[in-house]
């Protein structure tokens, strides 16, 4: 298996001299393709920081975040942010759907980012929402019509726009009832199953975390205990083979 | 008291956030207290300088006809029961000659009169003179006010050379005039003369402007004032000065409502900046209302605690907005008086402005409502929201459907507004026109929607998806988006609406005016009346016979540009070569003019009028007009009627100079136009004619379209002061959209944040924030385009008539209109940059946590 995203001896401190916070310290962590991987603990532990840094949103203080086999310290705005577009999806814990948006524009914009407009973007969508299971008839409407459920599916939707490699998820049922929220993470599941795409999910939901085939718990910026199966080549050789991030440069 | 103290707690470590709502509402209140100052200072100044004039008189006596009065009738006026004091006072307009050339009103007063000494002796203290005996031996004595004296740096015993109606000449300076009042009448610029000297310097020996009376103190002044009228020949007129000032008032409230409209202009688009401002800074409070709305406090006190900031905000901005308002009031007095100089063809001195209350007051209370008006609405809004929904979502706003009310007055309010521009020609004008502009402009606001999302498509498919998502969001709830439009359209519209009138009034002006003064060369004085230049002094009649006589000269057609008051009328009075040859003009008469009417006028057996004329006294073509003149009343026959801009409201006689001469006993004239001979370089006459006027003559020989250009400039000059609108407009639009762009980029960093985590690139957010100012500026200016328009037409057909007395033909200047709105567009644009930046320098991780 290879290797999609590794963390070296990470820290991050947010303030300066005697204001200074560490939300974490030292972590190494390393996920492989097809993966899904549960980050669970307390508020406050470092579970969204470790999330931000794996999404190139946060730098670390010290320490390296390798995704895709790139360091992101070392990757440009533009880079950092084709990364995201085409390598990675996000689901927010408070969906950040862009309200003014129909559900249809929400999943569809990302495709445009990606030079995918007109008739093959409304059949891709149109894909994408079915396979998330939103009916037709919310494809016209805006979030706010939609019930919680629903307006994660759109997110869900939105990140696999781009058929990413690896699905970070903050606290994506967080904001749901335990139906809906059953329901989003039978729909991680299948995305990892079916298309082999790796998933982080950040969450402090123990039932949650049961979803994941290693959890990882935080306390105070550390991990602290790590539990499940892990992959055989992160065992095996730190040289594990990486799921290259094709940049667009390349 | 204890209210504003927390008011003022809430809104300190607001005070920069708040600082352009208190910069626009203070640059609003400094521009309405500028034109309320001037226009005060302007009036009094009028109403100063006729007090002056009259001394301590009471009753007036005047030629109906306007001009001179014979000067014996002093001893005719003393002679009636109930007269106490009575004097004759000449007044007439001199140039001093200089670095700076400077007409002043000269007044002549007889010296030797005692009623005139104990008229106008009290009021005006005589400093410094040398010996009297001297100053009255003396023709060329004068004396100065100490204003215009120090202007020129002149003292008692300097010469200055000066042109008057008789040619250039000396005056030496005797005495200088120590009173604050005549000072400040006129500007200062006010030269006394013994009468007799001063009937020479003007060439109307034995005549008076005015005899100025005072009632016997037991004496009822309209009962004297009847038996004057009895008394004295037909052409004269008696009139008390109360109505004199009374009747001043009422024809400057028509001009200081277009001045109070543009004041009131200036502070609407200030209360749209400022509620854009307030409602940012409402909106990040949100949460902690929501939390003290759980806590137990009702809407109302919220919404009362939030008008208290807005009332603090308000003092502020007025505390800023005065100081600066009476400094903006020094710098707008000139072009202000130029145009009251145009509209009441009188020179009106441009003088310091003083600090009065009541224009202070009024821009004061008008900012602190102004404030309030803008804040009203964020705050219902702000305190309309559900506490939960408050506590849950923070400041995030998700779209409301439209409710049925507000759906009604979308389509509504256009279809009235349309509706009430149909009918405009069946509804009575003035207050409608309001209703109108109101109305067209409020329409405009309610169209900004479905055009924001029109443009969305095309900006998506110019600027690539960044750009469409950004207009696309920004068109589902474009409240913010609405702000800035709202500021932009009404920042756009108005700089439309007055510089169309302008060009309208310039155009139309200029093309009415040159059609019937065409000819190769021009001759009139080099001195300019009034502040404007919007007319010349007369020459001396003279002249024509001079340039007659010039190698090279086919023809000299003479004109004299007069007004006389009965009936109230302006007199343009033509050689008749003027009337007989195309090359001098086109004479287009109105349908119906009697046979041969032109020849007839020119024979001196008939007259013209124009529309104006012809409506004001209902006059028919073949009729007779009954008018008072110096020489007694006349008939004239009305041969025909034409369409032109009259010399002053009520209308124009146009008639022979043979006439005017002969009824009027004027033998100056205005201006002199000359058709070169066939061989002749037009060149070549122009300097023959100027060496034959010689030095004797301050005349200028100019082409005619150096004249059609001058006229056009002297109307710019008049509306000078809408340029300096117009460039306050265009900032103000500039913060404004930057402001609001500003506030809309604060309101969505969330959604920002998300954009970003989901992979849009700095340079895209910063595409999209740009491409939503360029579609509000594009919906913005292009409606602006038409609210511009149209509500300058709604002005045109609503106020004009009443301010000028005439119909102004409106005449669209689209080339104003597009790059007004090009304008308007950059502004947003421009505004936008730092926004746009800060958007794409957001943090997404930050972005992502605000709430």
């Amino acid at each position: 298996m290879s290797l999609v995203v590794e963390l070296e001896n990470v820290t991050k401190e947010y303030g300066s001299g005697v204001a200074v916070s560490r939300s974490l310290a030292d972590v190494s962590l390393r996920v492989e393709e097809g993966e899904f991987v549960s980050i669970m603990g307390p508020s406050g532990c470092g579970k969204s920081t470790l999330l931000n840094l794996v999404a190139g949103l946060e730098l670390p203080s010290s320490g390296r975040v390798l995704v895709g086999g790139d360091d992101l310290a070392r990757m440009s705005d533009r880079e950092l942010s084709d990364l995201r577009l085409r390598y990675l999806g996000f689901i927010f814990q408070s969906f950040n759907l862009l309200p003014r948006l129909t559900v249809e524009q929400n999943v569809s914009w990302r495709l445009g980012l990606i030079g995918v407009t007109g008739r093959l973007a409304r059949d891709r969508t149109a894909a994408l929402l079915e396979g998330v299971g939103v009916p037709p008839t919310a494809w016209t409407r805006h979030p706010s019509e939609l019930s919680g459920g629903e307006q994660q599916r759109v997110a869900a939707a939105r990140a696999l726009a781009t058929e990413p490699k690896l699905l970070l998820a903050d606290e994506p049922t967080g904001n749901l009832d335990s139906q809906s929220g059953r329901m989003i993470l039978d729909l991680l599941r299948s995305m990892n199953e079916k298309r082999n795409m790796s998933v982080v999910m950040v969450t402090h939901d123990t039932y949650a975390g049961t979803y994941g085939h290693r959890t990882v718990r935080l306390k105070d910026g550390r991990i602290v205990r790590q539990a499940g199966e892990m992959a055989p080549s992160v065992e095996r050789s730190e040289e594990g083979q990486v799921v290259p991030f094709r940049r667009r440069s390349d | 008291m204890n209210r504003l103290l927390l008011a003022w707690s809430q809104i300190r470590p607001q005070l920069g956030q708040l600082l352009i709502a208190v910069a626009t509402i203070a640059l609003g209140v400094a521009l309405a207290a500028a034109i309320l100052l001037a226009n005060a200072s302007l009036v009094r100044s009028f109403e100063e300088s006729i007090d002056v004039l009259a001394g301590r008189a009471e009753l007036q006596v005047t030629a109906l006809a306007g001009g001179p009065l014979e000067e014996g009738l002093v001893e005719r006026v003393r002679t009636v029961a109930g007269v106490g004091e009575a004097a004759a006072l000449l007044l007439g307009t001199a140039y001093l000659e200089g670095r700076e050339q400077v007409s002043v009103r000269v007044i002549g007063v007889d010296m030797l009169d005692e009623s005139a000494v104990r008229l106008y002796q009290a009021g005006a203290q005589v400093a410094a003179m040398e010996d009297p005996l001297i100053f009255l031996n003396r023709p060329d004595s004068v004396l100065f006010t100490r204003a215009l004296a120090s202007q020129r740096g002149l003292e008692v015993g300097d010469t200055l050379g000066v042109e008057l109606p008789i040619g250039r000449e000396v005056w030496t300076l005797r005495g200088i005039i120590d009173d604050d009042a005549v000072s400040r009448a006129f500007g200062g610029r006010l030269v006394v003369m013994d009468l007799f000297s001063a009937q020479s310097a003007l060439g109307v020996p034995g005549a008076a402007t005015q005899i100025d009376v005072k009632v016997l103190p037991d004496h009822d002044v309209t009962e004297v004032g009847s038996r004057l009228r009895e008394s004295l020949p037909e052409h004269v007129a008696v009139e008390l000065l109360a109505d004199r000032r009374a009747q001043l008032a009422g024809s400057l409230t028509a001009f200081q409502l277009v001045i109070d409209l543009i004041g009131a202009m200036a502070l609407l688009l200030a209360v749209l900046v400022t509620a854009n401002r307030l409602s940012t800074v409402y909106q990040e409070r949100l949460w902690e209302m929501g939390v003290m709305r759980a806590l137990g406090i009702s809407r109302f006190k919220l919404v009362r605690d939030l008008l208290a900031e807005a009332f603090l905000v308000s003092l502020l901005a007025v505390g800023i907005g005065l100081p600066l308002g009476f400094l903006f009031a020094q710098i707008l007095v000139a072009p202000v008086a130029d145009t009251m100089s145009l509209n009441f063809k009188e020179a009106i001195a441009t003088t310091w402005v003083a600090p009065r209350p009541l224009p202070l007051l009024v821009a004061g209370l008008a900012g602190v409502l102004s404030a309030l008006l803008a804040a009203l609405s964020p705050a219902v809004q702000a305190v309309r929201r559900s506490v939960v929904s408050v506590l849950a979502k923070g400041r995030r706003r998700d779209p409301q459907p439209d409710s049925p009310a507000k759906r009604y007055v979308r389509l509504g309010l256009p279809i009235l507004a349309l509706a009430v521009w149909l009918l405009r020609p069946f509804l009575p004008q003035g207050a409608l026109a309001a209703v109108a502009m109101f109305l067209i402009a409020a329409a405009g606001a309610l169209l900004l929607t479905p055009i924001l999302r029109g443009v969305a498509g095309p900006i998506g498919w110019l600027f690539g998806i960044s750009a469409q998502i950004g207009v696309e969001d920004q068109s589902r709830t474009p409240s913010r988006a609405l702000g800035a439009a709202a500021v932009l359209m009404a920042g756009v519209a108005i700089p439309i609406w007055m510089v169309g009138v302008t060009e309208s009034f310039q155009e139309y002006v200029v093309d009415a005016v040159m059609k019937i003064r065409r000819g190769d060369l021009v001759v009139e004085s080099q001195f300019e009346l009034g502040a404007t230049g919007a007319g010349r002094p007369s020459v001396s009649g003279e002249v024509v016979d001079i340039i007659a006589r010039t190698p090279g000269v086919d023809a000299v057609g003479a004109a004299v540009i007069a007004k006389s008051m009965s009936p109230k009328m302006g007199i343009l009075a033509l050689d008749p070569v003027r009337l007989r040859r195309a090359e001098f003009g086109d004479w287009a008469l109105e349908p119906g003019a009697l046979p041969g009417a032109l020849e007839r006028v020119a024979a001196g057996e008939a007259i013209l009028v124009d529309t104006n004329l012809q409506a004001t006294y209902d006059l028919e073509v073949g009729g007779p007009f009954r008018v008072l003149t110096p020489s007694g009343a006349a008939e004239l026959l009305v041969a025909g009627v034409i369409r032109t801009v009259p010399i002053i409201p009520s209308g124009d006689v146009i008639l022979s100079r043979e006439v005017y001469r002969r009824l009027w006993r004027d033998e100056t004239i205005t201006r002199a136009f000359v058709l070169v001979g066939a061989g002749h370089a037009i060149h070549d006459v122009r300097g023959r004619i100027a060496d034959r006027l010689g030095d004797r003559y301050r005349l200028d020989v100019k082409s005619v379209d150096d004249l059609s250009e001058w006229f056009s400039a002297a109307v710019w000059a008049a509306f000078s002061f809408v340029r300096v609108l117009v460039l306050l407009t265009l900032v103000v639009v500039l913060v404004g959209c930057g402001d609001a762009l500003a506030a809309n980029v604060l309101e969505r960093t969330r959604e920002l944040g998300s954009m970003r985590a989901l992979g849009m690139s700095r340079r895209q957010i910063r595409v999209m924030v740009l491409a939503q100012a360029l579609a509000i500026g594009l919906a913005g200016s292009g409606l602006a385009i038409l609210v511009g328009l149209a509500m300058a037409v709604a002005f045109t057909e609503g106020f004009t008539p009443a301010v000028l007395g005439w119909e102004l033909e409106f005449r669209p200047s689209l080339g104003i209109a597009f790059l007004g709105a090009a304008l308007g567009t950059l502004s947003c644009v421009l505004g936008a940059l730092v926004p746009a930046e800060r958007a794409a320098r957001l943090s997404p991780a930050v972005a992502l946590r605000y709430e």
